[in-house]
């Protein structure tokens, strides 16, 4: 008796440990055709960057590729999104990709790798080009990118830590944001036809009413020595250079009207007339954010939205006011919110 | 870009947890068995917000502490020198941030191993041989978020003393 109780215990301790369970995972969510994309950079290392969506109405959806595809995993620093055509191109900085997926439903279409450390993507022409700062100690450059074939066919070298990048009158224009250059790239020859000195860390650009360009210099850190700079895309001179006396992130968003300009430092937005001749003010001050990393202006409603990292320990904020900067909402996001796209 | 960064302790966080272990031993014939059960619950709460007064990551379990973690074995050991050991482990989900939501995070997990050794007694020297396999169910699991694993993995070892 005293044996059979020995190999029941036996048997079930064998039970016990055998035994096995399963987790469910969240259900996609469907279309994200209307609203506004962020961007969310995700934690560095822990390869959980995504894009979520807030819709017209306010839904906030999360991790939109994992949730259509399966759980599949973005990867590393999701550093940008550029919506065309129905497509959406993710570059994943420290994954050394470009991971394309349909615009509406954000299936994962294709994949471009083998990049060195890729930052913004823009089509022009029919042609992807993609910045790359390639490696520290080498200049950055912009890879052509074929997009039927989904290659990178060539490669064009600008200078120290090659930004962001914008098509205007026909030419492309980079952002060195090491060199304190802004590189003109003329896109039929693939050549850069001229570099134009700016200030430190030149970042985001964005075009005026007057289709003039301005590029960001977000300065030191703690050097309070950002710069907003103008440029003239008919000659490629310097119109004007207004110091603002603090040091951003080196983003900037444009309203509706392209009239004023809107930057970021802390938990402070700070406007800026284009017709100005010095920097302007705070505009807000949002009391319960940590740290702003991103801003938009969405080209259709003119509401400004602004992210906060919340130091990255979990989800971000993304606040939303009115170009005058009067609070409207704020919506939960997916980890380290650093950029908008508008549909 | 402007990347200066300082890591910041969390100003106050409360824990609290109970654990447990039982062992059991006995024989019969020539076999010995011993088994043994262990479990702990860790509560590990942030209590300040970021900024703080903003309640969002407040009473949060703090990142990758398990609130469940369990252990148990059972070795079975013959008199001529056979040993077989299963080894199981429960480690419940761990969040990779503050905000405790289920995705992204590491999904709990139970990893299984087992091992069979035989010694072998010599006039002049003795030695051990073992076979063994870890995460014998071959479970997918992370100890890392987004860092898969081994699956199923094998372990032959022969010591020999002299």
């Amino acid at each position: 008796m005293k044996n059979f109780k020995f190999y029941l215990v036996a048997l079930l301790t064998l039970t016990v440990f055998l035994s096995s369970c399963s987790d469910d995972d969240d259900k996609p969510k469907g279309e994200f055709e209307k609203g506004v994309f962020v961007v969310n950079e995700g934690n560095f290392g822990s390869s959980d960057g995504t894009i979520s969506h807030i819709s017209a109405s306010g839904e906030v959806t999360t991790d939109l590729f994992g949730s259509v595809n399966n759980g599949l995993i973005l990867g590393d620093v999701v550093q940008s999104l550029y919506v065309e055509n129905d497509l959406g191109y993710i570059v994943v900085n420290n994954d050394n990709k470009v991971e394309v997926v349909n615009a509406n439903t954000f299936e994962a279409s294709y994949t471009i790798s083998d990049l060195k450390q890729p930052r913004y993507f823009i089509t022009y022409n029919n042609k992807g080009y993609l910045t790359e700062w390639v490696k520290f100690g080498d200049p950055g450059r912009v890879s052509i990118v074929d997009l039927e074939t989904h290659v990178v066919t060539g490669s064009i070298t600008t200078d120290f830590g090659a930004e962001n990048i914008i098509e205007e009158n026909g030419k492309l224009y980079v952002s060195n944001t090491f060199a304190s250059t802004v590189s003109v790239i003329d896109p039929v020859s693939a050549t850069v036809v001229k570099t134009i000195e700016v200030e430190n860390r030149p970042g985001e650009f964005v075009i005026d009413k007057q289709n003039k360009l301005w590029v960001i210099c977000g300065g030191d850190y703690g050097e309070n020595n950002g710069n907003l700079v103008q440029i003239d895309p008919a000659t490629n001179g310097v119109i004007k250079t207004i110091s603002l006396g603090i040091d951003t992130y080196g983003k900037i968003a444009i309203n509706k009207a392209g009239t004023t300009l809107y930057y970021f430092k802390g938990k402070s937005v700070y406007s800026t007339s284009t017709t100005a001749t010095t920097a302007g003010d705070v505009l807000f001050t949002e009391s319960t954010a940590v740290d702003f990393y991103g801003i938009g202006i969405d080209p259709e409603t003119d509401i400004l939205y602004v992210a906060d990292t919340k130091a990255y320990v979990g989800g971000g904020t993304v606040f939303t006011y009115t170009t005058s900067g009067t609070a409207i909402s704020s919506y939960t996001s997916g980890r380290g919110p650093s950029g908008f796209v508008f549909e | 870009m402007d990347g200066v960064w300082t890591p910041e302790n969390l100003q106050k966080v409360y824990i609290k947890g109970a654990e447990f272990s039982a062992h059991i031993e006995n024989s019969a014939h020539r076999i010995r068995m011993k088994a043994g059960v262990s479990y702990s619950y860790t509560q590990s709460l942030n209590k300040i917000g970021i900024p703080a007064g903003d309640p969002k990551f407040v009473d949060k379990q703090l990142p990758y502490v398990p609130l469940h973690d369990a252990r148990a074995f059972v070795v079975l050991s013959e008199k001529s020198g056979w040993q077989l050991s299963i080894n199981r482990s429960y480690t419940g989900i761990r969040y990779s941030d503050l905000d405790n939501i289920v995705s992204p995070s590491m999904k709990g997990f139970q990893l299984t191993d087992a091992s069979l050794s035989k010694k072998l007694v010599f006039k002049k020297w003795s030695a051990e041989a073992m076979v063994g396999v870890r995460n014998a169910m071959d479970i997918y699991y992370e100890n890392l978020i987004n860092r898969a694993m081994p699956g199923r993995n094998y372990l032959i070892s022969l010591v020999i003393h002299f």
